[in-house]
C-alpha cells in the first residue's frame, strides 16, 4: 500500500516532502528589527474556501453492518458489569487506489488496489482513567496501534460483522489487560504533572456524505508517464527517474457507541516527478516535484507536466555544478513552501495537544501559554475546514476528524502569543476539549495532528523588500553573501526528552545571495537548530503565500497536511554540509540509447 | 498487500523442450548480452581486479491474488512485475567474494551482501534501453559490493590461526543452454474470485469457525539468464492454487487452525470440486478439535503417517541435506550431516533422492519442479541416501569438501546467494507394510513399552519458512490409539526434541506414500516450490507433550448469527 508507515516510529516525527505551485499577495508596515528602518508593507491576499457541508447522505450498507454489530458487542459487553467498555468505535475506510509509474520513457509500474480497513477502538474504565491512559516508562510501541484488520469489500452483512466481532474482541480482551497495567502504573508512580482526563466528552457527530468512486484512465496514464518520463534519457547523468500517478477515492466509515454516524468521501490524485543523480564527489542528489489536487482532472496538463519534468532536469543538472556549502551562520530568507515545512516541523508538532501531558514528551510549549513565543506580528492557526487557500488545494481538508468530532480551525499563536494546541479528544491541563484533531492512519491509535497549518503575518512585505532587507543585514554583519532556501522536501524533528529537543529539515534548492543581488545554487546544505531560538529571531514576512502539500508521518501513522506561509525572513541561522555518502558514481557511463540489439556494443 | 503464505513469484512446475527463443525473449536476451559484455570487459575499479563471472537474470512475474472470506472477496488484486537480479564475483574461482558472513553482530554486512545479489525493479515495457539500464546499475552496486567483501574475507583468512582446507569458491561447470519450446499456460476462462467466494462460503456452516480465509493465487514467472561462461535459459513456470484456513478456539481456550492446499495441474484449472471438499474436511475437523480431549503427555512410538511423514522427512532433512557450507567464519553453523558423508544416517532399505525433473507423482504436481536452478544450471536427479548411507548432497555451485560439483540444486527464490536446497525430494523404502498392519506394529510397540495408548499422527502444523529449524512443528492432527483399538482425536500434541538421529530407529514404514507439497517463504519473501514424497513412519521413541500455553479465553460476545447463503 502507498503511504504505509514503518512500525515503531514513535518518537521521531517525519514529514515526508511533497509540494505544488503557489501564488501570491498585506497591510501595515513591517515592524524593523533593532535599529533599522521598517520595511514598505505590501498588500497580502489569504482567501480561504469553506465548503458547504454536504451531509446528509442516507446510510450505506457497510455502516448499517458496522452500526448493528457495534450495537450488538456493546449490549452483550454491557453484561460485563464494572468489565464493560464505555466507549466503541468502528472505523473503515474503503479505498480505491491506481498507481502508475514511468521511467525514462518506459512503464515501471501500473497497479490497482481495492480495500476495505477496519480500525476498533475499546475503552474500559471511564472517561477520569481508562486503559488507553499512557504508561509512564513504559516502551510498547505496540500500544500506538490497533488490530486491524480487513473487511470484505463487497457488502455481505454476515462477513462484516463476523470480521468486525472477532477484530472488538481482541481489542476489549487487550483494554482490560491495559487497564490493570495502568492502574498498576499509577499506583507504583509519583503523581503525574497533568492530571487531565483521559477521554473528553464531546458532543456527537451525524454527517454522512455519498461514498467516493475512482474514475481513472489507467491507459491513458501509463501512456502519459512514458511519454512524461522519456524527456530524462536524454540525460546520461541521471540515476534515476520516476514519473508518477497517484489516484484515490476513499471513503471513511465511522460510528461509536455514544451515537456518532459519520460518512466521508475524499478523492485524491497527486503527480510526481523525480530523478536524482551524484555529484562528483558522491553526493547523491534528487528533486522531486509534486502536484495535489483532489481529482485527476485537476491534474497538469500535458504541457504543465513536461515544464515540470524540465524543471527537475534542469535543477538537478544545476546542482550537480553547484559548489558544496560552506558552514554558515546569518540571516536567510524561507520562501513560502520551505518556511510552511519549518513551521510544520518545528512549531507544528510541538503545538499537538497530546505531547503536553505526555512526561516523555519536551513539552516545548507546555508551560507558556498566554506568553510570546514568535514575533507580535505572527499569526499561526490550524484549520481542517479550509480546502483551499488562494484558489490552491489543501491536502489536510476534512469535515469530521477520526474521533467523529467536527474539524475545526485552531488559533495556536495569536500575535506572538502561544493560545492554544491541536486536540483530540485527549484533554491537556487548561484544555479540556477536542478542536476536531484527532488523526490516524488505519491500523494506529489516534492522537492530535496538524491539518492544514497557516502562517497568517498581520505585517507584510514584498518579497523584493525582504530581500532587500537581508541584503542590508549581510553588509551590516560583513558576511560575503546571504542564504535563500527555495525548496525543502521534508525533515523531521524531535520532541520527546531523550535526545536535543532539535529539527532537522531536509533543504533541496539553496541559494547564496550576493551584495549585488546575484544567485548562486549551493548543494549538500543541513539545516539544524532549537525551536524556541529559531522562531524569536523571524524578522519579517513576504506577502507571497504558498502552500506545501504532503503526508506527515508520527504516532498515528501517515496522514494527509498542508503548511502554508509567505515567505520568511530569519535574523539567524546556523548551516553545515550535509554527511555525505561515500558512494562512487558508477563506474561505467549509462548504457548508450542507441543500443544495438545483440552481440558486442 | 497483507501477510499471505501463498504470495509468490513461484518458480514452479516448468514444462521441459527445448527450441530457440524467439521475438521478445531474444530482445531481451540481446539486451542482457550487451550489458553483460560491457560489466566484464570494461567494469574496474582502480585498484581492484574485474569480475571473473557475472551472472544475469531478468524476472517477469505476473500475479492474481483473491483472498475472501464467508463467501465475500477481501482482496482481488493483479499485479505485473520486471526485476533484474545480477550476480558478480570478484577474485578467482578457488576464492572469491561469495559464501562469507563477516561478522554478522557487528555491522549486519551478510544483509547488505544479500540485498546487492537481490531483484531491483525493471521497466515491464520491452525497452531493451530499460533493462540495460536497470542491469547497469544493479552491476555496479554489485561489483563494488563483491570488491569489499572479497577484501574483508582475504583480511579475515589472513588473520585465521589454523588455515582451513582449501574447498573453492564457486565450481567449474560446463556452460550450458536451456530454452524451453513450448511455454506453459495457465488455463484460461477460470474466475479466481468465484472460486474463492464458493470456497470461502463454505465455512458459513460451521459456527464453531471462528475465522476463516480462502486464497486464490494464479501466477506466471518467466526468468531469463545469461552468463559471463557463456550459459543461458529461459524458463516459465505457471502455478494455480488454493489455500484455505480456518481457526477457532477449544472450550479452554487453545487456539486451533486446520489448512488445505489444493494445487491445480499443469495448463488445468483449479480442481473446484476438491477445493470444495477440501474446505468441508478441515471445516470439519477443526469442530472435532474444538471438542477434542487434551493431548496427555506421552513417551514410545509414534507414528507419522501419510502426510506428517512427509512433513517429519523434510523437518529433519530438507535443510541437512544441504550441501552448501556454513558461510566461511561461521562454521559453527554446520548442518547435522556435514560430516556423514558415505556413513549410515537412515536405517537399512532406505533410499533418498531429490529430482527436480519430475513435474507430477501419481497424478499430482509437484511444486518443486524445474528446469534450470538460480544459478542457470539444468536441474538433475541428485541421489542422497543409499541402503541408509549418506552419498550425496543437495548442492548448489558451491562446493564442499568431497563434492565439487552442483547437482542443480541450487535455489534462492531469487534473492540473495543460491544456496543446495530441496525441489522434489523422494522417501523409498524397502519392506512396507500396509496401513492396518503398521497400526497393530505401532500397538505391539506401544504395549512392550508399558504404554497403554499409542499415538498416531497425521499431519503436523504447516510450515512457512525455507529453512526447516531445530524444533519440529505440533501436531496439527493426532489420534490416540487406545489398548483396545479405540482411535480419539486429541489436540495440543508438541513434539519435543527430535532430531535427524531419530531416523535411524525407525521401526516401520507404509507400503503407500504420501506427497506434502508447499510454497516456502525464503529469507526474502520470494518463494520456492517444494514437495516431499515418503512413506509413512513409525518411530521408537518420541516425547509428546500437551500444549500447556496460557491460553486467550474465547470471545465474550457470541459469534453474530449467519445467513448459510452468502449476500447476492
Amino acid at each position: 500500500m502507498p503511504r504505509r508507515a514503518p512500525p515503531g516510529t514513535s518518537p521521531f516525527v517525519a514529514l515526508c516532502a511533497l509540494v505544488l505551485a503557489a501564488c501570491g499577495g498585506s497591510s501595515s508596515p513591517v515592524r524593523s528589527a533593532e535599529g533599522t528602518a521598517p520595511l514598505p508593507a505590501a498588500p497580502k491576499r489569504l482567501d480561504l474556501t469553506r465548503p458547504e457541508a454536504s451531509g446528509g447522505a442516507p446510510e450505506a450498507p457497510l455502516l448499517a453492518a458496522l452500526r448493528e454489530e457495534l450495537a450488538r458487542n456493546v449490549a452483550e459487553l454491557g453484561k460485563q458489569g464494572k468489565d464493560a467498555p464505555y466507549f466503541v468505535s468502528y472505523e473503515s475506510i474503503d479505498e480505491s487506489t491506481v498507481v502508475v509509474d514511468g521511467s525514462f520513457g518506459a512503464l515501471s509500474s501500473s497497479t490497482a488496489d481495492r480495500s476495505r480497513s477496519l480500525d476498533v477502538d475499546v475503552r474500559v474504565g471511564d472517561h477520569r482513567l481508562d486503559s488507553t491512559h499512557r504508561l509512564r516508562g513504559d516502551w510498547d510501541a505496540t500500544r500506538d496501534f490497533t488490530r486491524a484488520a480487513w473487511l470484505p469489500v463487497e457488502d455481505d452483512r454476515d462477513a462484516i460483522k463476523t470480521v468486525a466481532w472477532l477484530t472488538t474482541h481482541a481489542e476489549y480482551e487487550r483494554a482490560l489487560e491495559d487497564l490493570l497495567k495502568v492502574r498498576a502504573n499509577k499506583q507504583i508512580l509519583v503523581e503525574e504533572e497533568d492530571d487531565s482526563d483521559d477521554f473528553s466528552a464531546e458532543p456527537v457527530a451525524t454527517f454522512r456524505e455519498a461514498p467516493v468512486t475512482l474514475d481513472v484512465d489507467r491507459a491513458a496514464w501509463e501512456a502519459k508517464v512514458r511519454a512524461y518520463s522519456a524527456p530524462f534519457s536524454k540525460h546520461p547523468e541521471l540515476l534515476e527517474s520516476k514519473v508518477t500517478l497517484q489516484a484515490s477515492a476513499e471513503t471513511r466509515f465511522l460510528v461509536t457507541s455514544e451515537g456518532a454516524s459519520v460518512q466521508l468521501g475524499r478523492t485524491h490524485a497527486r503527480f510526481e516527478v523525480m530523478a536524482s543523480t551524484t555529484a562528483d564527489d558522491g553526493e547523491r542528489l534528487e528533486r522531486l516535484e509534486t502536484v495535489d489536487v483532489p481529482l485527476v482532472s485537476g491534474l497538469p496538463d500535458d504541457r504543465t507536466a513536461f515544464e515540470l519534468v524540465t524543471r527537475v532536469i534542469d535543477d538537478l543538472l544545476a546542482l550537480r555544478k553547484a559548489p558544496p556549502v560552506e558552514p554558515y551562520a546569518g540571516p536567510a530568507i524561507l520562501d513560502g513552501r520551505a518556511a510552511g515545512v519549518f513551521f510544520h516541523e518545528i512549531f507544528g508538532h510541538r503545538a499537538e495537544g497530546h505531547r503536553q501531558k505526555d512526561e516523555e514528551e519536551g513539552q516545548t510549549f507546555s508551560h507558556v501559554v498566554g506568553q510570546r513565543v514568535m514575533p507580535a506580528f505572527l499569526n499561526v492557526f490550524d484549520d481542517p475546514t479550509v480546502s483551499s487557500l488562494n484558489g490552491i488545494p489543501l491536502n489536510g481538508y476534512y469535515p469530521v476528524d477520526d474521533e467523529a468530532i467536527v474539524g475545526k480551525r485552531a488559533a495556536l499563536i495569536d500575535r506572538g502569543v502561544l493560545t492554544g494546541f491541536l486536540m483530540s479528544r485527549s484533554p491537556a491541563k487548561g484544555f479540556p476539549r477536542s478542536n476536531g484533531h484527532g488523526r490516524r492512519e488505519h491500523g494506529h491509535r489516534v492522537v492530535s495532528r496538524q491539518a492544514n497549518l497557516v502562517v497568517d503575518p498581520d505585517q507584510t512585505t514584498s518579497p523584493e523588500a525582504l530581500k532587500r532587507r537581508l541584503l542590508e543585514e549581510v553588509l551590516r554583519q560583513k558576511l560575503p553573501y546571504g542564504l535563500r532556501f527555495h525548496e525543502i522536501t521534508g525533515g523531521y524533528t524531535n520532541t520527546t526528552r531523550y535526545g536535543s529537543q532539535a529539527f532537522k529539515v531536509l533543504p533541496v534548492m539553496v541559494y547564496r545571495i550576493y551584495p549585488d543581488g546575484r544567485e548562486e545554487l549551493v548543494r549538500g546544505v543541513d539545516l539544524e537548530g532549537t525551536p524556541l531560538a529559531a522562531l524569536a529571531r523571524i524578522e519579517a514576512a513576504g506577502n507571497d503565500f504558498e502552500v506545501f502539500n504532503g503526508v506527515c508521518g508520527a504516532e498515528s501513522g501517515w496522514v494527509p497536511v498542508s503548511a502554508s506561509s509567505p515567505s520568511i525572513l530569519l535574523g539567524q541561522i546556523e548551516v553545515t554540509r550535509k554527511e555525505k555518502s561515500h558512494d562512487r558514481p558508477p563506474l561505467l557511463p549509462a548504457p548508450p540509447a542507441a543500443a544495438p540489439t545483440g552481440g558486442t556494443p | 498487500m497483507r501477510a499471505r503464505r501463498l504470495a509468490a513469484l513461484g518458480l514452479l512446475a516448468p514444462l521441459l523442450g527445448a527450441a530457440e527463443p524467439v521475438g521478445q525473449d531474444e530482445k531481451i536476451l540481446a539486451a542482457m548480452r550487451s550489458e553483460l559484455s560491457r560489466s566484464t570487459t570494461e567494469l574496474v575499479l582502480p585498484g581492484a581486479p574485474k569480475p571473473y563471472y557475472v551472472g544475469y537474470w531478468v524476472v517477469d512475474s505476473s500475479e492474481r491474488s483473491v483472498e475472501a472470506t464467508l463467501g465475500a472477496v477481501v482482496s482481488d488484486e493483479t499485479s505485473r512485475d520486471r526485476a533484474v537480479k545480477v550476480e558478480v564475483r570478484v577474485g578467482t574461482p578457488e576464492s572469491d567474494n561469495s559464501n562469507f558472513a563477516g561478522n554478522l553482530a557487528a555491522d549486519g554486512d551478510f544483509v547488505r551482501e544479500a540485498e546487492l545479489i537481490s531483484p531491483t525493479p525493471a521497466p515491464l515495457d520491452d525497452d531493451d534501453l530499460g533493462v540495460r539500464r536497470a542491469l547497469w546499475l544493479a552491476t555496479d552496486g554489485a561489483y563494488k559490493g563483491a570488491v569489499e567483501v572479497l577484501e574483508r574475507k582475504r583480511a579475515a583468512k589472513r588473520s585465521e590461526v589454523a588455515s582451513k582446507t582449501d574447498v573453492p569458491s564457486f565450481s567449474t561447470e560446463k556452460p550450458a543452454t536451456t530454452i524451453e519450446h513450448d511455454a506453459p499456460k495457465l488455463a484460461a476462462g477460470g474466475d479466481p474470485a468465484a472460486l474463492a467466494r464458493k470456497v470461502s462460503a463454505v465455512f458459513r456452516s460451521f459456527p464453531e469457525v471462528q475465522r476463516s480465509d480462502v486464497h486464490v493465487l494464479e501466477t506466471t514467472t518467466k526468468k531469463r539468464f545469461v552468463s559471463s561462461e557463456g550459459s543461458s535459459a529461459v524458463e516459465t513456470a505457471v502455478f494455480a492454487g488454493v489455500e484455505v484456513t480456518c481457526s477457532g478456539q477449544a472450550e479452554d481456550g487453545m487456539p486451533l487452525e486446520r489448512t488445505a492446499f489444493v494445487a491445480a495441474k499443469i495448463g488445468e484449472p483449479i480442481p473446484e470440486a476438491a477445493a470444495l471438499s477440501e474446505a468441508k474436511r478441515i471445516g470439519k475437523e477443526l469442530v472435532e478439535l474444538v471438542h477434542a480431549p487434551l493431548v496427555e503427555d506421552y513417551a514410545g512410538p509414534v507414528l507419522f503417517e501419510g502426510k506428517a511423514a512427509a512433513q517429519l522427512v523434510y523437518e529433519l532433512l530438507g535443510e541437512a541435506l544441504s550441501g552448501t557450507p556454513a558461510p566461511e567464519g561461521n562454521e559453527e553453523l554446520e548442518g547435522p550431516l556435514a560430516r556423514k558423508l558415505g556413513r549410515r544416517v537412515l536405517p537399512k532399505g532406505f533410499t533418498v533422492f531429490d529430482d527436480p525433473t519430475l513435474r507430477t507423482w501419481q497424478g499430482a504436481p509437484l511444486l518443486g519442479a524445474y528446469l534450470v536452478d538460480d544459478e542457470g544450471m539444468p536441474s538433475t536427479r541428485a541421489p542422497l541416501v543409499d541402503d541408509g548411507r549418506l552419498t550425496g548432497f543437495l548442492m548448489s555451485r558451491t562446493p564442499r569438501e568431497g563434492v565439487l560439483h552442483s547437482n542443480g540444486h541450487g535455489r534462492s527464490g531469487l534473492v540473495g546467494w543460491a544456496h543446495g536446497r530441496v525441489g522434489n525430494l523422494f522417501v523409498e523404502a524397502k519392506g512396507g507394510l500396509p496401513r492396518s498392519e503398521l497400526r497393530r506394529r505401532l500397538a505391539r510397540a506401544a504395549k512392550d513399552e508399558g504404554e497403554s495408548a499409542a499415538l498416531v499422527i497425521t499431519e503436523l502444523e504447516p510450515r512457512t519458512t525455507a529453512t526447516s529449524g531445530d524444533i519440529v512443528p505440533g501436531a496439527q492432527v493426532a489420534y490416540r490409539i487406545g489398548a483396545d483399538g479405540k482411535e480419539t482425536l486429541v489436540r495440543g500434541a508438541q513434539i519435543a526434541d527430535l532430531s535427524v538421529r531419530d531416523l535411524r530407529d525407525v521401526l516401520a514404514t507404509g507400503s503407500e506414500r504420501a506427497l506434502y507439497g508447499f510454497l516456502a517463504e525464503s529469507q526474502g519473501g520470494l518463494d520456492v516450490g517444494v514437495s516431499v514424497v515418503a512413506p509413512s513412519l513409525l518411530l521408537e521413541d518420541v516425547e509428546v507433550r500437551g500444549q500447556k500455553s496460557p491460553n486467550k479465553r474465547a470471545p465474550v460476545v457470541p459469534k453474530p448469527p449467519m445467513d448459510p447463503a452468502p449476500a447476492k
